[in-house]
């Protein structure tokens, strides 16, 4: 076979478990990234990527042919090991889960590489395989823009191992410690999340969100359930917990009799009894993870830490490491959760295997599709769609008079971001000082439970002055406490927020629409939430966007360069244009 | 005729998908319920023999996943 040119781009892909993803890297540069979830519209979409791959390949405008490497971002036989060994060892309780778990491998997982010869027909190099939390590590690593750095990694679990910690210098990443399944951080809180009522995988942040209304009074009762050690590692009293052999997460007789309730049902009443389960289970993981970071610190000296893994989006927590741990830099990558392996994966084949040092600093996270004004304006028009069309300036100052009349703006503009939160390309913003937003947005636009808090964003420059916090958080992944007492919509029960800082070189547009709004109003906070509907992805298109603006109260839609009122339009006549999707409980 | 043709093809699709489901079903309990069983039986018995662990005091154990070279990252294991 003739040996063709490198070319510099490498697929990374993660499948098969949830959030699907796709990243094509450009000489160890991110140029495109993003989960399959927000093409096909169902969340969590754990499918080959087809549409998100297909979107790395026409950004890049090249063809399967042209990629010198394509990555998984996990070793699907030893996964498959894990389960095999399990299953006899939970012999004979596992039957159910095991029918179940068997269809899936037998049917697909233990095909990986035939399936991706399947998609990917005129791909005729390898498939490489990277470990699941070595990928997580890697993306976390490799875009910290450290030299040397402790990094750890705190997951659900990958192949066998559940947390690990590992140390990057250079550009070579190696993990010395793990604990593997079933002691698991992140299956633990997850065991929790379903006992309170929650979805698994999905709504572990809606746990952290109720913990403020509560009292950690649980607290002892938790830790009965978990022997914590000196050095963080910690072992998990299995009679509690039901994931190794049944299709749910907890012995439930058994947690009723601990706790003397019930598992809640999603659809029953939030009594005070969870909100203190939620807020002493937040306790019991701040603890483990600091004591995880204070022990990763004692191996290796080092004043850098990197943090990924599902774990490492409890941003509590993280703001709890800034403040105590011995650390004194810390980097998360943004999509810390499987999405973000896709990424990883190819990182850790370009650096670590391939050798390349360049790279090495992560400049932003809107790595997705974006869309063209000409075709919005054709879109608008062919639906009738009265709307303004501004420029440059002229559309931040639009864009902010209306924030500062109170009204709530659904924002779409420029790239999507990949991984778990809006930061200003997809959200949905609106006045902070005002107290009702938080429920009218909750409620009227979102459809989502009242208790959950909102997130500010505030321009980087005045970060100190309205936040306890001394480092810039551009990916809303740090919480602080906030100093001023006119930002009610985003301040939380115990004075805290979950912060996104912006500044000029991040995002350009967003930023100048905050600036024009703190012009108005004396205010440089606004709220920001990502821009979708309870249960349904993030909008990735301009359609997706139009279509959740009919169905909310939200006032005002920019699509781009392009500004619609509710007030100049009709929207029930304009719904019905449209067929809108079903979307589940998130 | 095709639309009868293409209704009966629907029709044994949908009876093979449910034949299958059910065909799997038995096979598989009967691997779990024979193989894994005998395979986890005999490791509990011979558990019993072993000799107690001592009580730990970490549950951290070293990482071992060799993943160093283009030649690693080609296995699936």
């Amino acid at each position: 076979m003739e040996k063709r040119e490198a070319t510099g781009y490498i697929l990374g892909i993660s499948c098969f478990y949830h959030d699907a993803a796709a990243c094509l890297l450009k000489d160890g540069e991110i140029i495109a990234a993003a989960s399959e979830e927000r093409f096909t519209r169902v969340k969590h979409d754990e499918n080959f990527p087809e549409k998100a791959m297909q979107f790395c390949l026409d950004f890049a405008g090249i063809k399967q042919q042209d990629l010198d490497y394509v990555c998984f971002y996990e070793k699907p036989i030893l996964k498959f090991e894990r389960l095999l060994e399990t299953y006899i060892k939970v012999w004979p309780r596992g039957l159910m889960s095991y029918l179940s778990a068997m269809r899936m491998w037998l049917s697909k997982k233990l095909w990986i590489n035939n399936i991706f010869r399947e998609k990917m027909k005129d791909y005729k190099g390898d498939i490489l395989y990277v470990p699941h939390h070595l990928s997580h590590a890697a993306a976390a690593y490799y875009k910290s823009g450290f030299d040397d750095a402790a990094v750890v990694t705190l997951d659900a679990v990958g192949e066998w191992s559940t947390t690990t910690i590992g140390r990057g210098v250079g550009n070579k990443l190696k993990i010395d410690k793990e604990m593997i399944f079933p002691d698991s951080l992140g299956l633990f809180y997850s065991a929790f999340t379903y006992y309170l009522g929650f979805k698994v995988n999905s709504a572990e942040y809606k746990v952290m969100g109720l913990a403020p209304y509560g009292k950690p009074i649980y607290v002892d009762k938790i830790k009965e359930l978990i022997e914590i050690f000196e050095d963080g590692s910690f072992k998990l009293d299995m009679d509690y917990f039901a994931y190794e052999y049944d299709l749910v997460m907890i012995n439930e007789k058994k947690f009723k009799e601990h706790f003397g309730y019930a598992t809640r049902k999603d659809d029953e009443q939030l009594e005070q009894f969870h909100k203190d389960v939620a807020a002493s289970l937040q306790k019991v993981t701040e603890e483990i993870v600091l004591k995880i970071v204070d022990y990763a610190h004692g191996l290796y000296k080092t004043e850098n830490l990197c943090l990924s893994g599902g774990v490492a989006l409890n941003c509590v927590a993280n703001g709890r490491i800034i403040r105590e741990s011995k650390f004194k830099h810390l980097f998360i990558f943004p999509e810390a959760g499987d999405a973000g392996g896709a990424v990883g994966c190819a990182l850790y084949l370009y650096h670590h295997v391939l050798g390349n040092e360049d790279n090495k600093k992560l400049k932003n996270v809107y790595v997705g599709p974006a869309f063209r004004n000409e075709d919005i304006r054709k879109f608008l028009n062919e639906n009738e769609v009265k709307y303004g069309e501004y420029n440059g300036e002229e559309l931040h100052k639009v864009v902010a008079g209306k924030l500062a009349d109170n009204r709530v703006i659904g924002l779409f503009q420029g790239r999507m971001e990949f991984g778990p939160r809006a930061l200003g390309n997809r959200s949905i913003i609106a006045d902070p000082r005002v107290k009702e937003n938080w429920q009218r947005v909750n409620l009227k636009i979102k459809f989502r439970e009242s208790f959950r808090p909102f997130a500010p964003t505030v321009m980087a420059d005045h970060l100190e002055s309205m936040f306890e916090i001394d480092r810039e958080t551009p990916y809303m992944l740090l919480v602080a406490q906030v100093i001023v007492d006119y930002l009610p919509a985003v301040t939380h029960l115990d004075n805290s927020a979950r912060i996104q800082s912006v500044s000029k070189e991040q995002n350009e547009s967003y930023y100048k629409i905050i600036e024009e709004f703190y012009k108005l109003t004396g205010c440089p906070v606004i709220i920001n939430t990502s821009f979708n509907l309870r249960g349904e992805p993030i909008v990735c298109s301009h359609e997706d966007a139009f279509k959740g603006f009919l169905r909310t109260d939200m006032d005002v839609l920019v699509l781009n360069n392009f500004v619609i009122d509710v007030t100049e339009n009709d929207k029930e006549k304009l719904k019905e244009r449209f067929t809108f999707e079903q979307f589940g409980k998130d | 005729m095709l639309n009868i043709l293409k209704k009966i093809k629907k029709g044994l699709l949908w009876f093979s998908k449910k034949f299958g489901y059910v065909n799997s079903t038995i096979i598989l309990t009967i691997v779990y319920v024979v193989f894994f069983g005998i395979y986890g039986l005999l490791k509990k018995f011979f558990g019993l023999f072993a000799k107690k662990q001592p009580k730990v005091m970490t549950m951290w154990r070293q990482f071992e996943t060799k993943s160093e070279t283009l030649e690693d990252l080609k296995n699936e294991f």
